[in-house]
C-alpha cells in the first residue's frame, strides 16, 4: 500500500509537495469542469418547481415510469431462468466447448448495446422485431453471462456432497435443490439478479434501437425530451428521477445483501467431472441452449448483411462509402466516414483517458488519505448513466465562453470521462499492491525522492495502462449514451450511424447497419480478448476469478 | 443385510473397482479398511448409488438396489466433512430425513429431540450449526443420517481430520451409538486402530476382489 506506506517512510525520502500537486491538478480539473459541472448544472434545472409539477402532471412520465419498471423485471426473471442452467452446467461439469461458451457469453457481454439492438433485429423475424419480445430478448442475451458468472462462481464451490446427503436422506433431486441448493445460491441469484435489474432498467441502446413509440424507458425519454421536444427541465427532473430510484435500488439491495450473508464453507478448489449418464443429456441441453441463444444474433447480423435483393451479396459491404442513395441524393449518414471518426474519436478518448488516469493513478496513490477522495470522484461517472453525463454536458457547454457544441473534441472528451474509471481500476491495483519497502530500498541506494519513486512504480504502470487503454478504445467504440447527446448530424460515429441506418426503411439500409454493427462487434470482441489476454496474469481460472460486474459493463454505454 | 456382488466401477478410463464383492449381516458394523484413494470411498458411493455402476450388483434384504436412485434406497451416509445444511438449525438437520418421508411436525420435533439426546445433544435444536464444535458437528450428522432409520448405514472416514484426544473420544461414543441403536454399518477407515475399535469384523479393500 503506498499510501500509508507514505508515513512509514523517513522524512527524507517523502515527494515533494509541488510534485504531488502537480499529478493532481489536470484530473481533478478535468472531473470539475467535465463532470461535476454539468452534473449541478442538470440538478440545477431538475431541481426547478415548475418543471417538477410539469413532469410529474404528465401522463406520458407515468407511463415511461411503469414501462420502464415492468420491462426490466420482466427482463431480469427472464435471463435468470434462462441463466440457471448454464450456470450449473459450467459450474458442475467440464465439457467439451465449455471455455469456449464462457468465452461467447462474456464477449456478448461487452458488445456495444446498440450492436445487440441490431443482432436482435437481424435474428427476429420483421413481424417481431419491434416487439417487446424483442427488447426482452436483447435484455437476456445481454445479460446472460452476469447470472452464469455471479451464480457460477458460487455454485462451483458448493460442496456436491451436500446434495449428496440430501438425496441419502430421501429427497428427490428436485427437492434436493429446492431445500438445499437453491437456499444457498439464493445471496448470489439475489445479487445477480439486482446487476441485471440495474442494466435493464437504464436500458437505453437496446431501446433506441428496438423500441417503438410508448415502449421509452427513462432514459429514452430524457433523450426524447431534451432533444426532440426540447423540453430540457422536464429531462432534467427525468434523469434526477432515475438517479434517485437507482441510489435507493443500490442502498436496498446492499443492505438485503449483508443481512442474507451467511457462512457456507465452499470447496476451496472446484471439481469439475464430466457428466455421467443422463447428466449428459441436461447439460448438452443447458450449455447448448445458452450458446444458441447468444451466437445466433451475432451470426444473423453477418447473415443478413450479405443478404441481398435475390440471394446473397457485397452490395451493403461494398456500398459503406457511398452516401447517396440514388445519384445526387444524399441520405447524410456517411457508413465509412462514421467508421473512421469512430476509431480517430476511439485515440483521441484513450489518449486523455490513459494520460489522465496515469495522472491520476499517481496522485490517488501518493495523496494518501485524500487520495480516497480523489478515487471516489473518479468512480463518480461509472455510477452515473452515460445519458446523464452527456445531456449535462450539453446543457452546459452551450453558450459563450463554453460554447463548444461544436468542437470536435467534445465527443471524445465525454468518452474519456466514461472510460477514465476502468483505466484507474486497471492501474490502481498494481500500484497499490507494490512494496513501500522496494521504494525504500532505492532510497538507501542514494536515489532522490522521485527517482526512488519513478524506478520503482512506473514500471509497474506499465502492463496496467495498457489493459486500461485498451477498455477505454473498447468504450469510445461502442459509447451511444452520451454521443446521442454530444454528436453532431454529419460527424456520426458508429453506433450513431447504426441505430441511423437502422431506423430507415429500406433493405440496404438495415444490411449497411448490420455490416456496420459486425464491423464493430469484431472490434469489440478483439480488443477485450487482448485486454483478457494482458489481464490474465492478475485473475484466476475460475468463475470467480473474474467478475463481469467488474465493471466491463459501461463499455456499452447505457 | 447388505450383499454387493462384483462391482465394476469405471470413471471414463480408470477402473476404480474390479469386481469387488462385500457381504455385511444384519446389525454388524464392518470397517473397510484400505490406503487413501484405493477406492473404499467410492466403494461406499456404489452402494449409496451416488456413482454409476458399471457392472455388478447391490442387494440390501435380498432385493436388488442396483438401479434404484439414491433417495429411494434408504442408505444413510455420514461424509467426512459432515455436509450438514448451513442455512438449516441442528433441529432442521437432523430432522430433514424425516420431512423427507413424510413425518409430521410434531412427531418430528419429538424424534428430532431424542436423536440428540442419544447423540449427547439434548437442547441443541435450535442452535445454528455454524457455531459447532468439531466434535458436536460430527454428532449432528450421526443423528441426521440414523433419523430416517437406514436399512444400512455408510461412514466415510467419519473421524478423520479431528485431533487426537476429541477422535479417541467420538470412536467409542460412536461406536456405543451404532451398536446401541444396532444398525448396520459399513465404516471406512485408514485407521487400523479405529477399525479394529469400532467394527465387528475388519475387511481390507484388497481382500475383497477375486485376484
Amino acid at each position: 500500500m503506498a499510501g500509508p506506506g507514505e508515513t512509514a517512510l523517513a522524512p527524507g525520502t517523502a515527494l515533494p509537495r509541488w510534485f504531488v500537486v502537480a499529478v493532481t491538478v489536470a484530473p481533478l480539473g478535468f472531473l470539475a469542469v467535465f463532470y461535476a459541472w454539468p452534473f449541478a448544472n442538470l440538478l440545477g434545472r431538475a431541481l426547478d418547481a415548475e418543471a417538477i409539477g410539469d413532469t410529474f402532471g404528465r401522463r406520458s412520465t407515468w407511463r415511461v415510469l411503469w414501462f420502464t419498471t415492468w420491462q426490466a423485471v420482466a427482463s431480469t426473471v427472464l435471463t435468470m431462468v434462462a441463466g440457471l442452467g448454464p450456470a450449473w452446467a459450467v459450474s458442475r461439469f467440464s465439457f467439451p466447448g465449455r471455455r469456449a461458451l464462457l468465452g461467447v457469453l462474456t464477449a456478448v457481454f461487452v458488445l456495444p448495446t446498440v450492436v445487440v439492438g441490431a443482432a436482435i433485429v437481424a435474428v427476429l423475424p420483421e413481424s417481431l422485431d419491434r416487439s417487446v419480445w424483442a427488447i426482452l430478448g436483447a435484455h437476456v442475451v445481454f445479460n446472460l453471462a452476469v447470472v452464469v458468472r455471479t451464480v457460477g462462481a458460487v455454485w462451483e464451490r458448493l460442496p456436491v456432497d451436500l446434495e449428496h446427503a440430501a438425496a441419502t436422506l430421501g429427497a428427490s433431486p428436485t427437492r434436493a435443490f429446492r431445500l438445499i441448493t437453491l437456499p444457498l445460491l439464493r445471496p448470489s441469484i439475489a445479487a445477480a439478479a439486482a446487476i441485471v435489474f440495474l442494466f435493464t432498467f437504464t436500458s437505453y441502446g437496446v431501446i433506441r434501437v428496438l423500441g417503438t413509440t410508448g415502449r421509452a424507458t427513462i432514459e429514452v425519454e430524457v433523450w426524447r425530451r431534451a432533444t426532440q421536444l426540447g423540453d430540457i427541465g422536464g429531462a432534467a427532473t427525468l434523469a434526477l428521477i432515475q438517479l434517485l430510484v437507482l441510489g435507493a435500488l443500490v442502498l436496498v439491495s446492499s443492505r438485503v445483501q449483508r443481512s442474507a450473508a451467511r457462512v457456507i464453507e465452499l470447496d476451496a478448489r472446484p471439481r469439475r467431472p464430466s457428466p455421467l449418464g443422463r447428466q449428459r443429456w441436461w447439460v448438452a441441453l443447458a450449455a447448448g441452449g445458452a450458446a444458441t441463444v447468444v451466437v445466433m444474433p451475432l451470426v444473423a447480423l453477418v447473415e443478413r448483411s450479405l443478404r441481398g435483393e435475390d440471394g446473397y451479396s457485397l452490395e451493403a459491404w461494398r456500398t459503406l462509402g457511398d452516401t447517396e442513395i440514388r445519384p445526387g441524393l444524399s441520405l447524410g449518414i456517411d457508413p465509412l466516414g462514421a467508421l473512421w471518426r469512430s476509431i480517430t474519436t476511439a485515440m483521441w478518448a484513450t489518449a486523455i483517458a490513459v494520460a489522465l488516469g496515469a495522472l491520476a493513478i499517481v496522485a490517488i496513490s501518493v495523496l494518501g488519505r485524500s487520495g480516497k477522495v480523489l478515487d471516489a470522484g473518479l468512480m463518480l461517472p461509472l455510477g452515473t448513466s452515460a445519458v446523464t453525463i452527456g445531456f449535462g454536458m450539453l446543457i452546459t457547454f452551450d453558450r459563450p465562453p463554453v460554447d463548444w457544441r461544436a468542437e470536435w473534441w467534445l465527443v471524445p472528451v465525454g468518452h474519456a470521462l466514461v472510460a477514465l474509471p476502468f483505466v484507474v481500476r486497471a492501474g490502481l491495483g498494481v500500484v497499490r499492491s507494490l512494496d513501500p519497502d522496494l521504494r525504500a530500498a532505492a532510497a538507501t541506494l542514494g536515489a532522490p525522492p522521485i527517482r526512488a519513486w519513478a524506478t520503482t512504480v512506473l514500471p509497474a504502470l506499465r502492463r496496467p495502462l495498457a489493459v486500461g487503454a485498451g477498455l477505454a478504445a473498447a468504450v469510445s467504440l461502442g459509447e451511444f449514451g452520451a454521443t446521442s447527446f454530444l454528436s453532431r448530424s454529419g460527424a456520426e460515429t458508429l453506433p450513431i450511424a447504426i441505430e441511423r441506418l437502422l431506423g430507415r426503411t429500406g433493405r440496404l439500409f438495415q444490411a449497411q447497419a448490420f455490416a456496420l454493427a459486425a464491423i464493430l462487434a469484431a472490434a469489440t470482441i478483439a480488443i477485450v480478448l487482448v485486454v483478457d489476454l494482458a489481464g490474465e496474469s492478475l485473475a484466476g481460472d475460475g468463475l470467480a476469478g473474474e467478475d463481469p460486474a467488474r465493471g466491463d459493463e459501461r463499455a456499452r454505454g447505457h | 443385510m447388505l450383499e454387493v456382488t462384483e462391482l465394476v466401477v469405471r470413471f471414463d478410463a480408470t477402473v476404480v473397482l474390479d469386481g469387488h464383492s462385500l457381504s455385511v449381516a444384519d446389525g454388524e458394523i464392518v470397517a473397510l479398511l484400505g490406503a487413501s484413494g484405493s477406492g473404499k470411498s467410492t466403494l461406499l458411493r456404489a452402494i449409496a448409488g451416488l456413482v454409476p455402476v458399471t457392472a455388478g450388483s447391490v442387494a440390501i434384504d435380498g432385493a436388488s438396489v442396483t438401479d434404484v436412485p439414491t433417495h429411494r434406497r434408504a442408505v444413510g451416509m455420514v461424509f467426512q466433512d459432515d455436509q450438514l445444511f448451513p442455512h438449516l438449525s441442528v433441529g432442521d438437520n437432523v430432522g430433514f430425513g424425516l420431512k423427507m418421508a413424510g413425518v409430521a411436525a410434531d412427531e418430528r420435533r419429538r424424534r428430532v429431540a431424542d436423536l440428540l439426546d442419544t447423540v449427547g445433544l439434548a437442547g441443541f435444536a435450535d442452535r445454528d450449526v455454524a457455531n459447532l464444535s468439531g466434535g458436536e458437528a460430527k454428532r449432528v450428522a450421526l443423528a441426521r443420517s440414523l433419523a430416517p432409520e437406514p436399512r444400512v448405514l455408510l461412514l466415510d472416514e467419519p473421524l478423520t481430520g479431528l485431533d487426537r484426544e476429541l477422535h479417541d473420544r467420538l470412536v467409542v461414543e460412536v461406536a456405543a451409538i451404532l451398536r446401541g441403536v444396532g444398525t448396520t454399518a459399513v465404516w471406512v477407515t485408514h485407521d487400523a486402530d479405529e477399525a479394529a475399535a469400532v467394527a465387528d469384523r475388519v475387511v481390507r479393500l484388497d481382500d475383497l476382489h477375486p485376484d
